[in-house]
């Protein structure tokens, strides 16, 4: 592997970090508040602990087949046929999530932008503009997620101070209580939101310094634990249990409450708006080029750019099938569940366990 | 040809596109003040009548301020959202609501409460619509309130929400924006929006309307909203007479902080309500011999204060209490918040509860500046 070709530990994290933080964060506070009330972000920090084995195992992978992306060295641990299927469920998975990402955007931004705009317009244009980034290579992904880390992180403390005034933290109150037969659904809720570090099964392959690949994917996971709890706790503070549970998107209903002070400038959510369309352009970036070098793998091929335009109208026809919004959040985010438990937790242990049998076999 | 092509291809993409969901300024009525009603024309069968304040763009120009500087439209309508679909029948531009300012509510409305529940629910979704708007209440009709001419400011809403917002006064009123009634409403079912008097050439906001269950159940006098506010921990600034030696004395509150404190007691649940209160004094008699800069002389009034404040706002809980069970001073919240098992307890019967519970109020008083004299 050549040396400019390499993704540098910081872009790793950036990666973790972008992909993870997409369309989640805008329902998982009131979500979560459903199940967990005020105790919800127990199960946040749970969810990201529980994120850390897979993680793990990930890695272990990668150390193991060094330099070779997941999708290679699947087909020579379980064979050419079997990983044949595997690699056809997580092409299913990447893009039912994909869909799933960019009906939400298009549903968030003819909400609160464009009310006229067909949303088909509004999903056909972002699928578009991130196709472009996903035929690029893992380099240049990675370089794209370094600089909008920056911008996720300036809008975040941005959006703490604005909203500090206003805040009542008294709505925090009885943090400690909570029902123990609820962690589980709350953890499994959380999980979700932290779905998109898949991405490290093709980036650990390419990273520059693959001692400390583990510990720079866990800085990233926790970075991502800490924006969630933020914006859990600066949601429920400003808006309070009861009415936090009745938001579709607090994360950004909470721009409509912040007032800056001498008002001329009001409505801010457009502002945020503009931040999160970035955001979710580093979730789908990923998931795209990830698409792109699943079907490449799956037809042997040594570039996947070209498989990244034909996704376009698959993804928006899977996109466009729910008929309401409120279908999009029960059976596609059932689907991606589902997908993604194969993904992220079934596909990468088996891979592990049979490469260790056969690691042992050899020995 | 290749050359060409993409000369083509950029032209296009500079003259080609454009914003689809384009809307010039000047399109645009900026609505800044919604009046909400129940409509008692028996002749129409609909329900709401409402009222849109906007300003005359026109008018705010230099040398055209003999035009007049505010429309008001009003229509009947099955909801309150119909409203502006309807008006598009009488006007030439869409409404816009993003930049509303105050939506005045008439008492006839609120005396029903499913009504003002799908008015409220309309708000909470409508992602047009501010969740800062301020709620006013008017005693009488909303729309006798936005059809008053008023000298300073040309827009009723402006007017309005300039009042609301000049809170640093005094307390006679608080202003509450929609998104603090519903969050009151959701957490004790019982909420308050300021009241506003129409008059025959003004309008008057003063005192507070009582809101439980969606549904006005009494008012609050100027005086009773301060207390209310002292007791509530938000009030700003206001004055309190008492008497020396019978002379009037004007103690101003410029700080004012209020603890809850929740203790249970042989079954019974008790309620303190400690206030501290400081400020300075704003007239006393000018004789030769009088001298407020003494400590008796402070001490007593300090005293009087005290006892004035803790009997008045006695007499306001127990009204509360006994005569509209309504808990506006969010002791039901308190509990939920800090003693979570008590409120387990008592939360399935809390209107039950609450007349029963044991409310004491205590003023801690300080004068803590004379003025410019002794």
């Amino acid at each position: 592997m050549e040396e400019h070709s390499k993704v540098s530990n910081g872009q790793l994290k950036a990666l973790i970090i972008t992909t993870n933080i997409g369309v989640g964060i805008l329902s998982l506070p009131s979500s979560i508040a459903d199940i967990m009330n005020n105790a919800g972000w127990i199960a946040i920090i749970l969810g990201g602990l529980a994120t850390l084995p897979f993680v793990y195992i990930m890695n272990k992978l990668a150390e193991m087949y060094r330099g070779r992306i997941f999708y290679e060295y699947g087909k020579e641990v379980v064979g050419n046929m079997l990983f044949k299927i595997f690699s056809t469920i997580y092409l299913l998975y990447f893009m039912v999530l994909l869909s799933f990402v960019v009906r939400i955007f298009g549903e968030v931004i003819k909400a609160y932008l464009l009310p006229n705009t067909p949303i088909e317009v509004i999903i056909f244009t972002m699928l578009l503009a991130t196709s472009y980034i996903g035929r690029g290579d893992i380099k240049s992904i990675s370089r794209m997620a370094f600089l909008i880390l920056h911008i996720i992180a300036i809008s975040t403390i941005i959006f703490v101070i604005l909203s500090l005034p206003t805040l009542d933290l008294t709505n925090l109150l009885p943090a400690f209580r909570f029902n123990i037969k609820d962690i589980p659904e709350g953890i499994g809720t959380v999980f979700f939101s932290y779905v998109g570090f898949e991405i490290i099964l093709i980036a650990l392959a390419y990273v520059e310094d693959s001692k400390s690949a583990l510990k720079s994917s866990f800085i990233g996971i926790f970075y991502t634990t800490l924006i969630y709890l933020v914006t859990f706790f600066i949601t429920l503070s400003q808006f309070g249990i009861h009415e936090l549970k009745k938001q579709i998107w607090p994360s950004i209903s909470i721009m409509r409450e912040i007032e800056l002070p001498g008002f001329f400038i009001e409505n801010l959510d457009g502002i945020m708006m503009a931040t999160w369309v970035l955001i979710v352009f580093a979730t789908m970036g990923p998931l795209m080029y990830t698409g792109g070098v699943v079907l490449s793998s799956l037809f042997n091929t040594r570039k996947h750019n070209f498989f990244v335009l034909p996704l376009i109208p698959i993804v928006m026809i899977i996109s466009l099938i729910p008929e309401s919004l409120s279908q999009v959040y029960s059976t596609m985010d059932m689907m991606v569940r589902y997908l993604a438990i194969f993904a992220i937790i079934i596909g990468p242990i088996i891979l592990l366990i049979v490469s260790l049998l056969k690691r042992r076999k050899r020995a | 040809m290749k050359k060409y092509l993409i000369i083509i291809i950029a032209l296009m993409a500079v003259f080609l596109t454009g914003c689809w969901d384009v809307m010039e300024i000047n399109e645009r009525i900026f609505v800044t003040a919604v009046g909400v009603d129940l409509n008692e024309d028996p002749n129409i069968e609909n329900d709401y009548l409402i009222t849109y304040v906007y300003p005359n763009i026109a008018s705010i120009k230099k040398g055209e301020s003999q035009k007049e500087a505010k429309f008001m439209k009003s229509t009947v309508a099955k909801t309150p959202f119909d409203g502006s679909r309807q008006l598009t029948t009488r006007l030439d531009k869409p409404l816009f609501f993003r930049h509303m300012k105050v939506i005045v509510i008439g008492e006839e409305l609120l005396k029903e409460p499913d009504k003002i529940k799908e008015f409220f629910d309309g708000l909470g979704r409508d992602p047009r619509i501010n969740r800062k708007v301020e709620i006013v209440v008017a005693q009488g009709k909303a729309k006798d309130v936005l059809s008053t001419k008023t000298e300073q400011e040309l827009v009723v809403g402006g007017y309005l929400n300039s009042m609301l917002r000049n809170k640093k006064v005094a307390s006679r009123f608080t202003a509450q924006t929609f998104s603090d009634i519903m969050k009151d409403l959701q957490v004790s079912n019982v909420s308050m929006a300021p009241r506003t008097v129409p008059k025959k050439d003004e309008f008057k906001l003063s005192g507070a309307a009582i809101i439980k269950d969606y549904k006005l159940i009494g008012w609050l006098g100027e005086y009773e909203n301060s207390l209310v506010a002292l007791a509530k921990g938000n009030l700003t600034s206001d004055i309190i007479d008492t008497y020396y030696k019978d002379t009037v004395v004007s103690y101003v509150i410029s700080n004012g902080m209020c603890k809850k404190d929740v203790y249970l007691d042989n079954e019974n649940i008790n309620v303190d309500i400690n206030i501290f209160t400081e400020g300075y004094l704003q007239e006393y008699k000018y004789e030769g011999d009088t001298n407020a800069f003494n400590q008796e002389f402070l001490k007593t009034v300090e005293k009087r204060v005290k006892n004035k404040i803790e009997k008045d706002l006695e007499k306001i809980i127990g009204e509360l209490q006994n005569k509209y069970n309504a808990d506006i001073l969010c002791i039901g919240e308190h509990i939920s918040k800090f003693e979570p098992d008590l409120w387990k307890k008592v939360e399935g019967d809390w209107d039950e509860i609450f007349p029963t519970l044991n409310i004491n109020v205590h003023a801690d008083v300080k004068i803590r500046r004379t003025g410019l004299t002794k």
